[in-house]
C-alpha cells in the first residue's frame, strides 16, 4: 500500500499545450481533442512489514515545505496517504488517461536519498515515478472513442501514429475508467519490461 | 491628477507614522518613511498605486544603488583607452580588435541573483543567467559565454542537508538554462564557507561580441524629435510572476523564506533562444534601415522601468498603454502589468513606420505565438517630445509625471564604523604527516576538483572554445571565425581574504584575476565587479564595503600595464548586492567577486595549466611567505579563517604579471598556473593532473631552494606568483626576460614520464602519491554535494 | 557546387557552427527556418538537423519536431538517396520519425532513452572517443577515416542511449551493419564502462544509420571538433599530440580537427572536388 503524490503545473503547461496542438494536427476531421492535462505520479513504497502511516504524516510535511516535489510558484499537488487514496484511481471528470513509465526501473533512488538526508522517513523503501496524460476526446458521434484516440495519440508507432510516449523507452497503461491502485502499483513495480509486441 | 477606479490614490500625505507604516505594509511596499516623503515632494501630491509601486521598485537598493553610488563613484576607475562604454548602461563595452577591416567590441556584464537562489535554487539561478544574457544581448551583441561564481554554506556543517540541496539546485538551474540557450560556460568559481549557510551567492557574468558600429544604446534616439517613434514590447506575455522582485532582491531573508517562493520568476531558456535568433534578424534588419533606434531588456520594474529609462536617457517622455500589453488569459491589475518582472522580454524604440515589419519578424518569421503561448511583439507605447511620462489603462491615466521625477533616483549616506580588530592568530600546530595532509586538502570542499559541477555545463556549443573551464586559469575563445583574435575571461573571489582585510583582500582578488589572464597569454583590458555584502545600514558592514571598493579601485589602477603612470584596467560594469545575511542578522563574509577580461592578438599562443612533456623544467616566481592568514592550510589545521594576509606589493606584482604575459606571448612557456587557494602544493598538483583527463605525466617538486621557512609555508603559502613549465632550451631566454624585468625565478621541479606527484625537501620525501589515485580523491571531493 | 540545408527548428542551437563545418569542406550551407516553404528544401543535396533542444524537448526530445512538415519533407528527400545527418537533438528527431533505422519503413523502431551512468544520470558534456565500423553508411559518412582509426569528439546530451524494445530490430541493426560509430576507450577498444561508454547505448552505439546508409543519427558533436583549435590541449593520444605540437601556430590550429572527417566524407559523397582541409 503506497501513498500517492500527484503534481501538475498551475502555470500554463507548455508541454501539454504543445501535445494538444500536435495531437490535433494528427487527427482527421470530426475527431476532437479538447484538452490534455499532464500529471506526475509519485508512489511512496513502504518497506515490507512497515505500516505506511509511520512516515506518511512526516512525508506530507516534507512535500509541503521543501522543494523536492513541488514548487508552489509553479505547481499544485494532491497527496493521498495509503489510507486516503481508496481502492481505485479515477480519471478527472470526462477524461481518460495513459499512464507512462520508463522501461527501466521506475525507482528514483537519487530523489529518495536526497529526501531522506533532510527528512528522516524510516520505513520508506522506494519512490516510483510515472507520468499520466489525461485526455478529453470526442469522435464525430460525440463518443470519447478512447481506443481510437489511444492508438492515434498514445505509443509512437510511426510518423502519423502515436505521440505521447515512445514504446521503446516507455511502457503504458490505459486508464479508460477507474483503475485499481494495486494494478497501478503492479505496473510500476515490474522490474524490466519485456519488449513490446512488434 | 484625479483618482479613478483604475488609479486609486494612496493617502500617504495624510498618514501619521503609524498609519504610514500600516499602509506601506498593506500595499506590500518596502519604501522607507523618508523615501515616501521624498516621493511626495517630487510628485507634489499623493501617488497612485502604480506610481507608488514604480517608485518602490526604482528606489530599491537593487535598482537605485542608493547606498553604494557615492562610494563607487569615489574610488573606481572606469575609463581607459580600451573602454567604449563604461558603467551606466546594461553592460560595459570594450575594444576587441579588427578583422577583415571590421572593428569588433566585447560586451561584459555582471549580476547577482542571491536571495532568489536561496529560496528556489533552480529557478533563482536560472533567472540569474537569463537576466545577465539579456543585458548583453540588448547592447546589440551576440552572447558568446557565461561564467558563474557560486558561494555556498558549509556542506559538512550544521545545515549540510539544506546547503547540499542548494548546491544541487543552483547547478541544475545554471545548466538547465544555459545549455538550451546555446551559450557556452566559460568558467566560474565555487567557495564553501559556513557564513553562506543561510544566504548563498549566485553571481553570473556574461560576455558578448558585437561590431563596434552596431552597439545599440538603451535610449530614445534624437531622431524622435522629428519623426514619430513607438515602443515595441517583445517576448513573453506579461503576468504576475516576479512581481515585487526588485524589492525582494534587496530584502533580508527570514526563516519562513519559503513563503517568498511566489515572487520568483519563471525563466524559459527555449523562448530566450528563439528570441535571440529573432533579435539577431531584427537588429540586422534595423541596422540596414539606417534609422537610429533604442533597445533595452526588461528586468526589475518591468515595463514601467524600461519605458521611463529609455525615455529619460534620451531626454524624452512616453505614453504607455497597458491595454496593448500581451498577457496570458486572466485579469491583471495595472501595477502588476506596469511593474512585473516577467522574464524573457525586450523593448525597442523604433520609428513608427518600421514597426509593422519589426512585428512581422517576431510574430510570423520567428513565430513567437506558436513557440510560446501568447508570446509576441506588440506596439505598446509612443514617445513624447515634452518629457511627460504617462501610463494608461482602460483609457484612464494611472501614472502621470515628468519623466525626470520618475527616474530621479535616491541616495543615502550610510554611517561607517571600523570593525574591532580580530584576536591574534593562534599558532599553527606542526605538520607531522605531509602526505596525509595533502590527501585531505585535495579532497576538501574549497580545493577539490570542480569537475562534478562542470560536466553539467555545455562548454562546447558555438564552436568557439580554445581553452575551457578546468583546463586553464581562464577560459579562452576565438570568437570571430577565421580571425586570430582571442579573448580570455575569469571570475574570482576569496571571501576569507576579504573578511580578514577588506582593502587588501579585495586587492588580492583583483591581482589574482589578472594573473589568471596572463597565465593563458591574455592582456587584461577590463574588470567587472559584483559586490556582495550584508546590511549597508550596519556601520561595520558599510565600512567593510567602502574599504573593499577602495582596494578594488587602487588595485585596478596599480596593476595596469604601466602601473599608476598609465591607464588602469578599467571597471566597466558591475552590481551591488546588499542585505546578504542570515535570519539572526549575521552578515555573509564580505564578498566582492571580480571578473577580468583579456585579449589575445593571436589566440594560438594560449596555454593550459596542464604539464606538456616529460623532462621539461618547472620554474617558480613569487617568494613563499610565512603569512598564512585566511589560507586553506590555516583553516584545515585550526578551523580558523582569519589572520594576516600575504603581502601584496603592487609594483612587484605588476612587473611579475606582465613578465609572465610576455613569456607566454613569446612561446617560452608550455603550461602556466598561478598561485591561489592552497598555494604551491595545489598549483603544482593541478598542473600535474592536467585538467579533467590525464596524459599520464607526473611532477617532481624539490622545495629546498624556496627559502628557509617551514615545509608547510613553502607548500601552502598563498602569496602571489606563478608556476611555469619550460623547455630546457627556452630556459635561458625565460631567465633573461625575468632578470630584465626585475622579477624573481627559481627552478623548482621536473616533469616526470610517470603519473606520480612527489614533493621532496632536502633528503625527505614529504608527498609521494600516484596521480590516478590522487585524481580520484580530488574529483570525488565535492561529488556528494552535487549528485 | 553541392548545397546543404541546416534546418533551424525553434530551440536548436548549433546551426551556425554546423553550417561553418559544412562550408569548411566546400559544401555551400544555408540555414533554413522550419516554417519557410518546405518546397525550398528540394533544391538541396544534403540536410543537417543540428543539435539543441527543438521545441524545448516538450513531450520528449525530438517528438514534436519529428512531425513538422519540413522534417517530413526531408524524410521524403532522403528516400531518393540524399544524405541526412542528425546531430544530437537532430538524431533524436530522426529516430522519432522512424527514418533511422528504417528496417520496416513507416515504423518507429528505436528510442533515445535517458543516459544510463553510475551516480550521475541526466545531462553531461564531455569528450569521448568513437570509432567507425563497416556498414552501408560508411561510403557517405566515414569514407575518409580508416576502420582502425578512432577520434575524440565532444558530446553533450541527457538522452543519448539508443535502445529498442524489439529484439528483431536489435538483431538486424547489428547484422546489417547499421551501427556505424561506436564509443571506444582511449586505446580504441570497445568502451565497456562509464565514462568511455557515456550512456549505456546498445552496442555502444554513438551513431546509427538507416538501412540504405544515407541517413545518420549521431549523438556526438563533430561540428564542435571540426577545427584543430577546438581539441583540448591536454588530451592524451594522437589528436592531443597534434594539438600540443602547434601551440603558437595559428594556421595549423585553423586546420582540420578530429570531427572534420564526417563533413569531408559527406563532401566526397557529394562529389565536392577539393574538400578544404580534409584530414591527412
Amino acid at each position: 500500500m503506497s501513498a500517492v503524490l500527484l503534481t501538475r503545473l498551475k502555470i500554463t503547461d507548455l508541454t501539454a499545450l504543445t501535445a494538444l496542438e500536435a495531437g490535433r494536427r494528427m487527427l482527421p476531421e470530426g475527431h476532437a481533442l479538447e484538452r490534455i492535462v499532464r500529471e506526475e505520479l509519485f508512489l511512496f513504497e513502504p518497506e515490507s512489514g512497515v505500516a505506511p502511516a509511520a512516515f506518511e504524516q512526516r512525508l506530507h510535511e516534507a512535500i509541503e515545505t521543501s522543494n523536492f516535489f513541488v514548487n508552489p510558484n509553479k505547481e499544485r499537488f494532491r497527496f493521498l496517504t495509503s489510507g486516503q487514496r481508496g481502492a481505485t484511481w479515477s480519471p478527472p471528470e470526462g477524461a481518460w488517461g495513459i499512464l507512462a513509465r520508463s522501461r527501466d526501473d521506475t525507482r528514483d533512488e537519487g530523489l529518495r536519498a536526497r529526501l531522506l538526508r533532510e527528512h528522516p522517513l524510516p520505513g520508506l523503501a522506494a519512490i516510483r515515478r510515472a507520468r499520466a496524460w489525461w485526455l478529453w476526446t470526442r469522435d464525430a458521434s460525440g463518443a470519447p472513442a478512447k481506443e481510437y484516440f489511444y492508438v492515434r495519440l498514445g505509443p509512437l508507432q510511426g510518423p502519423s501514429k502515436g505521440l505521447l510516449l515512445n514504446p521503446h523507452a516507455e511502457a503504458s497503461l490505459r486508464i479508460f475508467g477507474d483503475v485499481a491502485w494495486k494494478d497501478v502499483e503492479r505496473f510500476l513495480a515490474e522490474p524490466a519490461l519485456q519488449p513490446a509486441a512488434a | 491628477m484625479p483618482p479613478t477606479a483604475e488609479a486609486p490614490v494612496l493617502p500617504f500625505a495624510e498618514a501619521d507614522p503609524a498609519a504610514l507604516k500600516k499602509l506601506l505594509a498593506q500595499e506590500g511596499l518596502r519604501l522607507a518613511p523618508g523615501e515616501v516623503a521624498k516621493m511626495l515632494e517630487l510628485l507634489g501630491r499623493n501617488p497612485t498605486r502604480v506610481e507608488a509601486t514604480l517608485f518602490d521598485t526604482m528606489w530599491s537598493e537593487h535598482c537605485s544603488y542608493k547606498s553604494s553610488r557615492r562610494v563607487l563613484k569615489a574610488y573606481l576607475p572606469t575609463e581607459s583607452p580600451d573602454v567604449i562604454l563604461g558603467p551606466g548602461e546594461d553592460a560595459g563595452v570594450v575594444r576587441f580588435g579588427t578583422h577583415n577591416g571590421v572593428e569588433y567590441a566585447l560586451v561584459i556584464g555582471h549580476e547577482s541573483h542571491n536571495h532568489p537562489s536561496q529560496v528556489v535554487p533552480v529557478e533563482g539561478a536560472a533567472t540569474g543567467i537569463g537576466g545577465i544574457v539579456r543585458d548583453i544581448n540588448c547592447m546589440g551583441a551576440e552572447v558568446i559565454g557565461v561564467l558563474d561564481a557560486l558561494r555556498f554554506g558549509d556542506p559538512e556543517g550544521p545545515r549540510a542537508a539544506t546547503v547540499r540541496e542548494i548546491v544541487r539546485g543552483v547547478v541544475d538551474g545554471i545548466w538547465q538554462y544555459g545549455d538550451p540557450l546555446g551559450v557556452p560556460n566559460l568558467g566560474g568559481d565555487v567557495f564553501f564557507s559556513g557564513r553562506y549557510d543561510e544566504n548563498c551567492l549566485v553571481n553570473v557574468v556574461a560576455l558578448g561580441l558585437v561590431r563596434s558600429d552596431q552597439v545599440v544604446r538603451s535610449r530614445v534616439p534624437d531622431a524622435a524629435r522629428t519623426e514619430a517613434y513607438v515602443l515595441v514590447l517583445v517576448g513573453k506575455p506579461t503576468d504576475e510572476s516576479g512581481f515585487g522582485g526588485a524589492s525582494f532582491a534587496s530584502a533580508i531573508l527570514d526563516e519562513d523564506a519559503e513563503d517568498q517562493r511566489g515572487k520568483v520568476q519563471v525563466p524559459d531558456p527555449f523562448l530566450k533562444r528563439v528570441l535571440f535568433e529573432a533579435n539577431r534578424a531584427a537588429l540586422t534588419w534595423l541596422h540596414a534601415q539606417g534609422a537610429p533606434f533604442g533597445f533595452k531588456d526588461l528586468g526589475a520594474g518591468g515595463i514601467a522601468c524600461v519605458s521611463s529609462e529609455l525615455a529619460a536617457a534620451g531626454g524624452f517622455g512616453m505614453d504607455v498603454d497597458l491595454d496593448l500589453v500581451p498577457t496570458p488569459e486572466g485579469e491583471f491589475p495595472s501595477e502588476v502589468l506596469a511593474c512585473s518582472e516577467t522574464q524573457e522580454r525586450f523593448a525597442f524604440v523604433v520609428p513608427e513606420r518600421l514597426a509593422p515589419r519589426l512585428l512581422q519578424i517576431y510574430n510570423e518569421e520567428y513565430a513567437l505565438p506558436l513557440v510560446y503561448h501568447r508570446a509576441r511583439a506588440a506596439v505598446v507605447g509612443r514617445v513624447r517630445t515634452d518629457g511627460r511620462y504617462r501610463i494608461l489603462r482602460f483609457g484612464q491615466t494611472v501614472c502621470d509625471a515628468p519623466v525626470e521625477v520618475v527616474t530621479a533616483g535616491i541616495q543615502h549616506d550610510r554611517p561607517r564604523r571600523a570593525r574591532a580588530a580580530a584576536p591574534p592568530e593562534s599558532p599553527l600546530p606542526p605538520v607531522r604527516d605531509h602526505d596525509a595532509l595533502f590527501r585531505k586538502l585535495i579532497a576538501s570542499p574549497n580545493l577539490a576538483s570542480r569537475e562534478p559541477i562542470v560536466r553539467y555545463y555545455d562548454t562546447e556549443v558555438q564552436g568557439r572554445a580554445v581553452l575551457r573551464a578546468g583546463e586553464a586559469d581562464s577560459g579562452v575563445l576565438a570568437p570571430i571565425p577565421g580571425s586570430k583574435l582571442g579573448c580570455a575571461i575569469t571570475v574570482d573571489g576569496n571571501p576569507w581574504y576579504v573578511a580578514a582585510d577588506p582593502y587588501w583582500g579585495t586587492a588580492h582578488v583583483v591581482a589574482e584575476s589578472l594573473r589568471n589572464l596572463v597565465a593563458v597569454g591574455a592582456r587584461p583590458i577590463a574588470l567587472t565587479d559584483c559586490l556582495n555584502f550584508g546590511n549597508p545600514e550596519d556601520p561595520e558592514v558599510f565600512d567593510e564595503f567602502e574599504k573593499s571598493v577602495q582596494g578594488l579601485g587602487d588595485a585596478a589602477r596599480a596593476l595596469g600595464p604601466k602601473g599608476t603612470a598609465g591607464p588602469p584596467v578599467a571597471i566597466v560594469s558591475g552590481n551591488v548586492s546588499f542585505y546578504n545575511e542570515s535570519s539572526n542578522g549575521r552578515a555573509i563574509e564580505p564578498s566582492p567577486i571580480i571578473a577580468a577580461l583579456g585579449v589575445l592578438d593571436d589566440y594560438s599562443v594560449a596555454i593550459t595549466s596542464g604539464l606538456k612533456r616529460a623532462g621539461n623544467v618547472v620554474v617558480l616566481t613569487g617568494a613563499r611567505e610565512a603569512r598564512l592568514g585566511a589560507s586553506q592550510l590555516r583553516h584545515a589545521l585550526t578551523g580558523e579563517t582569519g589572520g594576516q594576509l600575504p603581502t601584496l606589493d603592487f609594483e612587484r606584482e605588476r612587473r611579475r604579471t606582465y613578465a609572465v604575459l610576455e613569456a607566454v606571448r613569446q612561446g617560452l612557456l608550455l603550461s602556466c598556473h598561478d598561485f591561489a587557494e592552497g598555494g604551491l602544493a595545489i598549483t603544482a598538483f593541478e598542473m600535474a593532473l592536467g585538467g579533467f583527463v590525464s596524459q599520464g605525466l607526473g611532477l617532481q617538486l624539490p622545495i629546498s631552494a624556496l627559502g628557509d621557512t617551514s615545509s608547510e609555508v613553502r607548500l601552502y603559502s598563498e602569496a602571489p606568483g606563478f608556476l611555469m613549465e619550460v623547455r630546457k632550451e627556452a630556459l635561458p631566454r625565460l631567465m633573461a626576460l625575468f632578470t630584465e624585468q626585475g622579477v624573481d625565478a627559481t627552478i623548482t621541479g621536473r616533469v616526470l614520464a610517470e603519473p606520480r606527484f612527489k614533493v621532496l625537501d632536502g633528503g625527505a620525501t614529504l608527498i609521494d602519491i600516484d596521480l590516478a589515485e590522487a585524481a580520484r580523491l580530488h574529483s570525488d571531493g565535492i561529488r556528494p554535494y552535487v549528485e | 557546387m553541392a548545397r546543404a540545408a541546416v534546418l533551424q527548428i525553434p530551440g536548436v542551437n548549433c546551426e551556425y557552427e554546423s553550417a561553418r563545418a559544412l562550408e569548411a569542406v566546400g559544401i555551400e550551407a544555408r540555414i533554413i527556418r522550419f516554417n519557410e516553404a518546405s518546397s525550398v528544401l528540394s533544391e538541396f543535396d544534403a540536410f543537417v538537423l543540428p543539435g539543441g533542444f527543438a521545441f524545448q524537448d516538450r513531450i520528449r526530445a525530438g517528438a514534436v519536431a519529428a512531425k513538422l512538415p519540413a522534417v517530413e519533407r526531408i524524410a521524403r528527400e532522403s528516400e531518393s538517396g540524399k544524405p541526412v545527418i542528425g546531430i544530437c537533438n537532430g538524431a533524436q528527431v530522426l529516430v522519432e520519425t522512424g527514418i533511422v533505422p528504417g528496417i520496416h519503413p513507416g515504423r518507429v523502431e528505436l528510442a533515445l532513452a535517458p543516459n544510463r551512468a553510475p551516480r550521475r544520470p541526466g545531462y553531461q558534456c564531455r569528450w569521448i572517443h568513437v570509432r567507425p565500423s563497416e556498414g552501408p553508411g560508411r561510403a557517405t559518412f566515414a569514407a575518409t577515416i580508416a576502420l582502425d582509426e578512432f577520434v575524440p569528439l565532444p558530446l553533450a546530451h541527457g538522452e543519448g542511449r539508443f535502445t529498442t524494445a524489439d529484439p528483431d530490430v536489435r538483431a538486424r541493426i547489428e547484422s546489417q551493419g547499421l551501427v556505424l560509430f561506436r564509443y571506444v576507450d582511449g586505446a580504441g577498444h570497445p568502451a565497456d564502462h562509464y565514462p568511455d561508454d557515456p550512456n549505456g547505448a546498445m552496442f555502444q552505439a554513438a551513431g546509427i544509420t538507416n538501412v540504405a546508409g544515407n541517413v545518420l543519427a549521431f549523438m556526438p558533436h563533430p561540428e564542435r571538433a571540426a577545427w584543430l583549435r577546438m581539441m583540448p590541449q591536454d588530451w592524451p593520444g594522437a589528436w592531443g599530440e597534434r594539438r600540443r605540437a602547434v601551440i603558437g601556430k595559428f594556421d595549423a590550429l585553423e586546420g582540420a580537427g578530429p570531427g572534420r572527417f564526417l563533413f569531408a566524407s559527406l563532401a566526397k559523397r557529394l562529389g565536392v572536388s577539393t574538400p578544404q582541409g580534409a584530414p591527412a
